[in-house]
């Protein structure tokens, strides 16, 4: 599905970016060459080659109709969650017990205990690895399926899903909670227009409100569509004056926000006092539980992609004390998030997927914590046509490096995509009209899927 | 800064004990408290104030503990945890600048703050004083204690005759609290700036300025945070008086000993050439407050004070050629200018071969604005070596000399920058042994357990760490100063590592008190190496990274007497060793006294090199014993060490820390290594899992061997075996569910236990062995029915084994049983 009113053009035609200069421009001479005649420029026709030569698959539906998308910022220690080595020397292991799941002979780490009910829902990838120790660059790799690089700037998977499909059911498809949460959740090269929507505020605050969704104070909804009409003939004066992919975006960012503040679903969709106080508790009234559930909510609302954090997994100090804290909200929220989606028959159709920028060292260092390893590390997927109860992958012994079936950011990410119903060699276009592919080189890894 | 200190002052107790004003009885036993600031962070040589210890846990303060002699306690008010009161008395002999200073409680020690001793009276900044038409006024040769607030310009105001020398200093960075960087001018009233200072190479962010006063009137000081983004912890002290203000000394350094002629460049009246009388000893860094007209300098400048002469620079020397004059032995010190935007600077000396220096431009380390870069030449001018930055932003070779005969040494600029201030040394220093202690960091960014109190009939474990440079070898410790009652066990630090624990333990009856302690080290063989204590307090962090920006060394350890802990603890000495690839649980003894209940945390203050062990374990509420687990690897230092555990509770009013005793643990080589060939059957069958021992030493009577990692649905028929020191073989025979999970599982291993002493003696063994489960092959459609393939010994019905090593048939390895299994094709004619 493709929405009409979106730009179909390049980080270059938005006008966020920059606006074209007025009158002639550099390259508007090329129209003096011989094409002239057509009514193109050379950079039309070069474009419209390279656009023609680009590998163009469509995208449908696939069985993940959405995404949700739990990152653990930081970079959590694999062996304190679902990868313990109980049988690692002391300084391996690490001073955490563990706790047995629903699937025979699988542990996790002891405060796991909610997450190890649900096993059978969930694959557990334990072999995941990338070879980026720095949180920006390991973080980029987990939003994008790329390696960074400083000549261009990559759309992350929300920006390429909202790229791909667009809104559906007037919800914006790409929500990011409480925020974005770093530079690489953004839109990169695509239009702004496919960037996040940020729900701005944490729905575990008691007076949770989405700022974008009601009208400023002292405005009426009479006051509001005056103001709209007006604009609409300010633009159309300048749409007469000059034709430009500019002006449509910036319409697409009026229309995106009309429909919310208009739309009845999306307003409910973000009023997290809809639920019952059953449901908040079972969540856990804190960040983790309110976070997914607000998820949960958006997914059901029509939201494609859902992509929240939780917590700081930074621990290089006093990871026992740290983890302790932390994952317990996580592992009831977490838990909860998956029976729920299931008893609501949507875990078929959305895909979880936990993830953090890293894993931490195998040994615990001088001052109890574990510091940056990417080597390996474990990411869970759930729901979405993945299987359930299973253990892809393996770390080795003392969980230094990946054992069995390691798996790339490239693969994990064409896997999600595959599972969206987008092809992942597909290209998209960047700036200077170069064909980038959405993912390089990723294969769809067919025994994550059910 | 260098706290200069001689033998002399380092043994003496500069702390006033005022315990006996303190009787009140304290319920819960005292952690050491903190100290957080000492305000006013300033103090007037020569008289008695009252200045306030922040902190917590300070109502049981007993003294102020000082590094250095000149400043005293006259009285001390301990009524309020947070607020200690004192009054200090600084000597009109006390030292200019910041002095480290410490609280002892009956608890413990704080950390280290500083005190600054200046020359004149202290007044306090009244806001407002914004306003340049209504400065706070103020009389010439005052200092000023101030914050520099959010968008804050302190104006003040002093009177000054024509020709009369005002100086304006700045200590904001220097007085170790807070990361504050000021601005300082001096104005007149019509605005104009006779002198401005952001950063000075003198005192990097903290500004100096200095003139002389043009006419007789008013001049204004104005003070602020260079980027107007103070906040109300941005506090300085301004001294604004007559005081000379040289920034640079030339030449900066001579032999010990010498009364050396120095001509103090900077100040506002132009060179001040003074006779130095330098100290007897080559103690290298030397600060020295330059006094003219009875006005100290408000801060000392920095002189280098080292074993051998000085040679000046002659100019022309910007070409070999032009430097004619050699100096015939080494080492010297050469001292010079680089003058002007461009020069450079050269030496031409002789030198022996095999003789080693450190060739150190001393620039930075001087005050001098210098960014060196030293070259080293033969005497054709051809170079050999060069350095920028090695001496941190120094420059320094270390250099070896290749042969008799005549080389050159010059210096400039890393940018071609110069001036009249661009002073330098060069030193070349010979190579010797050089030995320093120091307790490692604890707590990254923190001062935490950098002191050592000992809590009266408990122990109290630190680590010390030796820094060796030019030797290696054993080294052997000693602290002969401690406070009476107090006894330090340690251990040799073994050539091969470079710290050792080390355990101080007080006794029952020891008097509560504090000192501040020398610690020594010796080589254990060559008695000439020796070398003593040196803290690096790092006072000040910021970005990026937690860089340090202020730190103050002190040269004795803080050792006190402190009241009883609630607990103590003791490692049940073990007596079977620690093996290569072994494990061990440490058995630990709590005595809980004056019916203290809670958690006690442990943790092992050092492993030895290849040992591990648990970062943390609790003995829980109410308890008095734990196991404490540690491991060695396969290459573990085969010798005996000596450990010990810490443990910390916090008994309702902070934590208090004691330790174990100084434990021996012996690591040793295994007595028995396993390997575990692949073992791999069908799901629904049996299969044998193979241990090939190797016995590496003999053991007394049986060890038990017990099988890990099994997949699930796998059972196993006798876990564990045993084994005696001839066995060659193990056998677990084990049984695959019918859907046991298909695929290699690599994660089987064996623990055999071989007792010694009594103990149990842990080895890990066989890890990385393989189990294959495969599902059974599809019947195939025109296969005989009746010819079942004879199964080999170990793929048969399991029966279990009890013990292998009477058992025949041997048991076939993974490749016979492939071997078997074609060869039986072969005979049955499949293929």
């Amino acid at each position: 599905m493709s929405s009409n009113s979106l730009i179909q053009g390049t980080w270059a035609d938005d006008p966020a970016h920059f606006l074209r200069p007025r009158g002639m421009g550099r390259r508007s001479f090329l129209q003096v060459g011989m094409v002239a005649g057509l009514g193109f420029t050379l950079g039309d026709l070069f474009r419209m080659r390279a656009m023609g030569e680009a590998k163009n698959y469509e995208s449908k539906e696939g069985k993940a109709k959405s995404v949700i998308h739990i990152f653990l910022p930081g970079g959590i220690a694999h062996q304190e969650s679902f990868d313990p080595k109980p049988y690692a020397p002391v300084e391996y292991r690490g001073p955490l017990g563990t706790v047995k799941t629903k699937l025979d002979g699988v542990q996790f780490s002891q405060n796991l205990a909610k997450t190890a009910q649900i096993a059978d829902k969930i694959t557990v990838c334990r072999s995941m690895t990338h070879g980026e120790a720095a949180h920006e660059r390991g973080t980029h790799n987990m939003f994008t399926g790329y390696r960074p690089s400083p000549a261009l700037s990559y759309p992350s998977f929300g920006a390429v899903v909202s790229h791909e499909f667009g809104p559906r059911k007037s919800m914006p498809p790409y929500v990011c909670i409480p925020g974005v949460p770093n530079e690489f959740a953004g839109s990169g090269y695509l239009s702004s227009a496919y960037g996040p929507f940020s729900v701005g505020s944490d729905p575990a605050d008691g007076n949770f409100q989405v700022k974008d969704l009601v009208l400023p104070g002292g405005m009426t909804v009479g006051r509001f569509e005056k103001r709209k009409t007006m604009l609409q003939k300010v633009d159309a004066h300048f749409k007469s004056l000059e034709k430009s992919d500019a002006l449509d975006a910036m319409d697409t960012f009026y229309q995106r926000a009309y429909s919310l503040i208009s739309s009845k679903e999306a307003r409910e969709a973000f009023d997290m006092k809809a639920e019952s106080d059953k449901t908040k508790d079972a969540y856990g009234r804190n960040a983790a539980g309110m976070r997914m559930l607000l998820a949960r909510r958006l997914v059901e609302a029509g939201v494609r992609m859902v992509s929240l954090t939780y917590g700081g997994w930074d621990h290089h100090d006093g990871i026992a004390n740290a983890i302790n804290t932390q994952l317990p909200p996580f592992d009831q929220a977490f838990a909860m998030l998956i029976a729920d989606l299931d008893q609501r028959g949507l875990l078929d159709s959305t895909l979880v997927m936990v993830s953090s920028e890293f894993g931490r060292t195998p040994k615990i260092n001088a001052t109890g914590g574990r510091d940056h390893w990417p080597k390996v590390f474990s990411v869970v997927l759930a729901g979405g046509g993945i299987k359930r109860g299973s253990i892809y992958g393996s770390s080795d012994a003392t969980a230094s490096e990946p054992d069995e079936h390691p798996l790339g950011v490239e693969d994990l990410a064409t896997t999600m995509y595959h599972q969206m119903g987008i092809v992942a060699d597909k290209e998209l276009m960047a700036p200077g009209g170069r064909p980038i592919e959405i993912v390089d080189g990723g294969k769809v890894v067919t025994e994550l899927l059910a | 800064m260098r706290w200069l200190l001689s033998r002399h002052f380092t043994s003496q107790v500069t702390g006033i004990f005022v315990g006996m004003l303190v009787i009140a009885p304290i319920a819960v036993p005292a952690s050491s408290p903190a100290l957080s600031l000492v305000l006013p962070q300033s103090a007037q040589r020569g008289t008695e104030s009252d200045t306030t210890f922040q902190g917590e846990r300070l109502g049981d303060a007993q003294e102020i503990l000082f590094y250095e002699p000149g400043i005293s306690t006259v009285s001390l008010n301990n009524s309020n945890a947070t607020q200690l009161k004192v009054r200090l008395k600084v000597e009109p002999t006390a030292r200019l600048g910041q002095h480290v200073v410490r609280v002892r409680t009956a608890g413990g020690i704080s950390e280290a703050r500083t005190l600054t001793v200046g020359q004149y009276p202290i007044v306090l900044e009244k806001e407002p004083n914004n306003d340049f038409n209504n400065p706070q006024k103020i009389a010439l040769n005052t200092t000023v204690q101030g914050v520099a607030g959010n968008e804050d310009v302190d104006y003040y105001s002093i009177e000054a005759k024509k020709g009369q020398r005002i100086t304006a200093e700045i200590e904001a960075m220097r007085l170790g609290s807070t990361l504050v960087d000021c601005h300082l001018a001096i104005l007149d009233l019509k605005r104009f700036e006779l002198a401005a200072c952001d950063d000075s190479s003198f005192a990097l962010q903290d500004p100096v300025a200095s003139v002389v006063a043009p006419e007789d009137g008013t001049y204004l000081i104005a003070v602020r945070e260079s980027s107007y983004a103070g906040n109300e912890g941005s506090r300085y002290c301004l001294h604004v008086g007559e005081a000379p203000r040289p920034v640079i000394a030339y030449p900066a350094g001579g032999k010990a000993g010498e009364e050396l002629s120095v001509t103090f460049l900077g100040d506002a009246r132009g060179p001040i050439v003074q006779k130095v009388r330098l100290p007897e000893k080559p103690i290298g860094d030397f600060n020295y407050s330059l006094v003219q007209d009875n006005q100290s300098a408000p801060s000392p400048n920095k002189l280098r004070v080292v074993a051998y002469s000085n040679v000046m620079e002659v100019e022309p020397n910007n070409l070999p050629a032009q430097v004619t004059n050699s100096i015939p032995a080494m080492p010297v010190a050469f001292n010079g200018v680089i003058e002007k935007a461009g020069d450079i600077d050269f030496f031409r000396f002789k030198a022996k071969a095999g003789q080693k220096f450190d060739v150190r431009c001393v620039a930075r380390a001087i005050q001098s604005p210098l960014d060196a870069v030293l070259a080293l030449y033969k005497g054709d001018g051809s170079q050999i070596a060069d350095n920028d930055d090695s001496g941190g932003p120094d420059s320094l070779i270390n250099w070896t000399v290749p042969a008799d005969g005549e080389y050159l040494v010059s210096v400039r600029d890393h940018l071609n920058k110069g001036g009249a201030h661009y002073v330098y040394r060069i030193e070349f220093t010979p190579v010797t042994s050089e030995l320093t202690l120091g307790i490692p960091e604890y707590a990254r960014n923190s001062q935490e357990r950098n002191s050592v109190p000992v809590p009266r009939g408990n122990r109290f474990a630190t680590l010390l760490r030796a820094t060796r440079a030019n030797f290696s070898g054993d080294l052997t410790l000693s602290a002969p100063e401690l406070p009476a009652g107090v006894t330090l066990t340690t251990d040799i630090i073994a050539g091969s590592v470079n710290e050792t624990p080390v355990v101080f333990e007080a006794s029952t009856n020891a008097v509560l008190g504090a000192k501040l302690v020398p610690v020594l080290g010796q080589h254990a063989s060559n008695k000439e190496i020796v070398g003593g204590f040196r803290q690096v307090l790092e006072l000040i962090y910021g970005e990026p990274n937690n860089t340090i920006y202020y730190k103050a060394p002190v040269d004795r350890m803080a050792v006190a007497v402190t009241e009883e802990a609630p607990f103590k603890i003791t490692i049940v000495e073990p007596k079977a060793p620690l093996v290569q690839n072994g494990s061990m649980n440490l058995k630990v003894l709590a005595e809980r006294r004056n019916g203290f209940k809670g958690n006690i945390r442990l943790s092992m203050l050092w492993n030895p090199p290849g040992v591990g062990s648990q970062n943390e374990v609790i003995i829980p509420e109410g308890q008095t014993e734990a196991y404490y687990p540690i491991n060695a690897n396969g290459d573990a230092a085969i010798r005996a060490w000596k450990i010990a555990l810490l443990a910390n509770a916090d008994a309702g009013k902070g934590q208090v820390w004691t330790s174990s005793q100084l434990t021996p643990l012996t690591v040793a080589a295994p007595f028995v290594a396993m390997q575990i060939p692949m073992a791999a059957g069908e799901q629904g069958k049996g299969v044998g899992i193979l241990g090939k021992l190797q016995q590496l030493q003999p053991f007394e009577g049986e060890a038990q061997v017990q099988l890990f990692g099994l997949p699930p649905k796998v059972e196993i028929a006798k876990n564990p075996l045993t084994i005696t020191k001839t066995n060659q073989e193990v056998l677990f025979t084990t049984t695959l569910a019918s859907d046991a999970p298909v695929g290699q599982h690599k994660t089987l291993f064996c623990q055999i236990i071989v007792m010694k002493n009594g103990e149990p003696v842990t080895h890990s063994v066989g890890g990385g062995g393989v189990l294959r489960i495969d599902a059974p092959p599809p019947p195939k459609a025109n296969a005989p029915v009746a010819v079942a393939t004879p199964a080999p010994a170990a793929a048969t019905t399991p029966k279990p084994v009890a013990v292998v090593a009477a058992a025949p048939p041997r048991p076939l390895s993974r490749l016979e049983k492939l071997r078997l299994e074609a060869k039986e094709k072969a005979a049955a004619g499949t293929h």
